[in-house]
């Protein structure tokens, strides 16, 4: 359920952005973007529809809707989709153990879209940095942080793909397989996997706003990946790593007694934190905020991490 | 051109080349060999001399990314040159950075360390990478040199690449393709570095 709605969601968000650009939305749903503006589609005899530009929050949503097509459709995200497919598709003639592990755990996914994800997220935000276009990002109508926000919210759109990589995984390995499952996986472990990609995508933008030079991305994800490794490898720990195995097969499965609810909230306070430490890199006055919203994100996600652990 | 020309060319683009990308690249390569502590872990050696050599090419793949492109193009020197010099500067600095990598390799693994092999994947990779940064663009090329490698990892046993222990016939099959990706590679980068001004004959 959590998997069809997260996907209606996305693929609205998605779907409607090229409906208001045909024109086949009436004109009280249509929104008047940064993009739009410079692509002259501004309706000279329209006020009532320019004058709702000036909604900081509508502007920020347009862009977002932007960014997410723009880092859905990035070649190497394509190909990390079509990559997980496949992969995903492979895993069918696994054991028992392994199936377990592949529907909680979703390693394939998170390789592919939340790691090379991570790394398209890092180029699309360093971009003005690399091409030396800050200086004339700096006199859109929309500040950085309503930029980096939309970032942020674009990185919804391969969380979403995500979402379908999950269901198209669930469906090979349960559908068109004949492995009996011994223990049905919760839904908690089902929506852990989203959740981490997304974490990777947030990163991506953590990265590409406080390290936007060539190449900076990959040193700070392997530095994440091996801490990944280590935790991964921990008997009690182990839940402290973005994802673990959690069935060990032992002569009978074993199967780890960590709280997958408390995991989803320990990663979801981790994508705040992310988040966060991206809209820091702005200047200005929200910055008290955030940092009291920083610190509140930091508890939240050190009980979650505690909570989990079996 | 003159040939007495490229040592001078060389120091410049010495010091223009991307090194920002590599350098990282070398110390996390040095970095896994010593973490993973390959005294202790019999067969590992291998697999994280192989992880070095995708980090080296990552690290490579910057090295056409030349933000001052658009000017130089208007250059008498022609664009094959314009690449091959950074390339050769970049490419000396990987080499030593690999020999120094396998080096340790051997020192420390218990296992013997197949050099030879190892040399050609990361030859593969390395034209691969460039071949890569050739078609679409330096910033694009290390991620999706990353893609192309997990496709290598996902290939079917018949088209394997890192299949096979050092010595068997799956390993020597595995680097006959691997001999054959680097010289399709190769043979890309060169045929994207002809000059543009040479592509097409203007008729009169």
């Amino acid at each position: 359920m959590i998997f069809l709605l997260l996907a209606v969601v996305a693929g609205a968000f998605f779907v409607s952005g090229p409906l208001m650009e045909r024109n086949w939305l009436p004109i009280r749903h249509r929104l008047v973007g940064v993009g739009d503006v410079g692509a002259g589609h501004v309706p000279a005899a329209a006020p009532r529809v320019v004058r709702r530009t000036t909604s900081r929050t509508r502007v920020v949503l347009t862009l977002a809707r932007r960014e997410g097509r723009r880092l859905l459709l990035h070649p190497v995200m394509v190909a990390a989709v079509l990559l997980s497919a496949w992969w995903g598709w492979d895993s069918r003639a696994a054991s028992p153990t392994d199936t377990y592990n592949v529907l909680t755990s979703q390693f394939h996914v998170l390789v592919t879209v939340g790691v090379l994800g991570c790394l398209v997220v890092h180029l699309t935000v360093s971009a003005p940095r690399r091409d030396d276009l800050e200086e004339q990002f700096s006199a859109l109508p929309v500040s950085d942080v309503g930029r980096t926000l939309a970032l942020l919210l674009g990185c919804l759109a391969p969380a979403g793909a995500a979402v379908l990589l999950a269901a198209f995984t669930w469906l090979a390995v349960t559908v068109f397989s004949d492995t009996v499952l011994l223990r049905e996986p919760s839904l908690w472990a089902y929506a852990s996997t989203p959740v981490t990609v997304l974490g990777g995508l947030l990163l991506g933008v953590l990265l590409g706003r406080w390290l936007p030079w060539r190449g900076a991305g990959f040193p700070a994800l392997l530095l994440v990946v091996v801490v990944w490794l280590e935790l991964a490898g921990e008997g009690r720990r182990a839940y402290l790593a973005p994802v673990t195995e959690r069935a060990v097969y032992d002569k009978i499965d074993v199967y780890r007694a960590g709280s997958d609810a408390w995991h989803v909230a320990y990663i979801g306070g981790l994508c705040l934190m992310a988040s966060i430490g991206a809209l820091l890199r702005s200047p200005g006055r929200h910055r008290d905020r955030l940092l009291g919203l920083g610190a509140v994100a930091v508890l939240v996600t050190a009980y979650a991490g505690w909570a989990q652990l079996p | 051109m003159r040939v007495r020309q490229l040592p001078l060319l060389a120091g410049v683009f010495g010091r223009t080349a991307q090194w920002r990308p590599l350098a990282p690249m070398v110390a996390i390569s040095f970095g896994l060999l010593v973490w993973a502590d390959l005294r202790d872990r019999p067969g590992t050696a291998l697999w994280l001399l192989r992880a070095a050599s995708v980090l080296l090419a990552v690290g490579v793949a910057y090295v056409l990314d030349d933000a001052a492109a658009a000017f130089t193009g208007s250059s008498p020197t022609r664009l094959g040159i314009r690449r091959a010099v950074p390339v050769a500067v970049v490419l000396t600095a990987t080499a030593a950075a690999w020999a120094a990598l396998l080096a340790y390799g051997a020192v420390v693994a218990t296992e013997p360390v197949p050099a030879a092999g190892l040399t050609v994947e990361l030859a593969a990779l390395l034209a691969l990478a460039l071949a890569l940064a050739a078609l679409y663009g330096g910033v694009a090329a290390g991620p999706a040199l990353v893609v192309a490698v997990l496709v290598m990892a996902r290939l079917p046993e018949r088209w394997s690449l890192f299949g096979g222990s050092p010595g068997d016939a799956t390993w020597s099959a595995a680097h006959q393709r691997w001999v054959l990706l680097l010289v399709v590679a190769f043979t890309t980068v060169v045929w994207t570095s002809r000059d543009p001004a040479s592509r097409r004959r203007v008729l009169t």
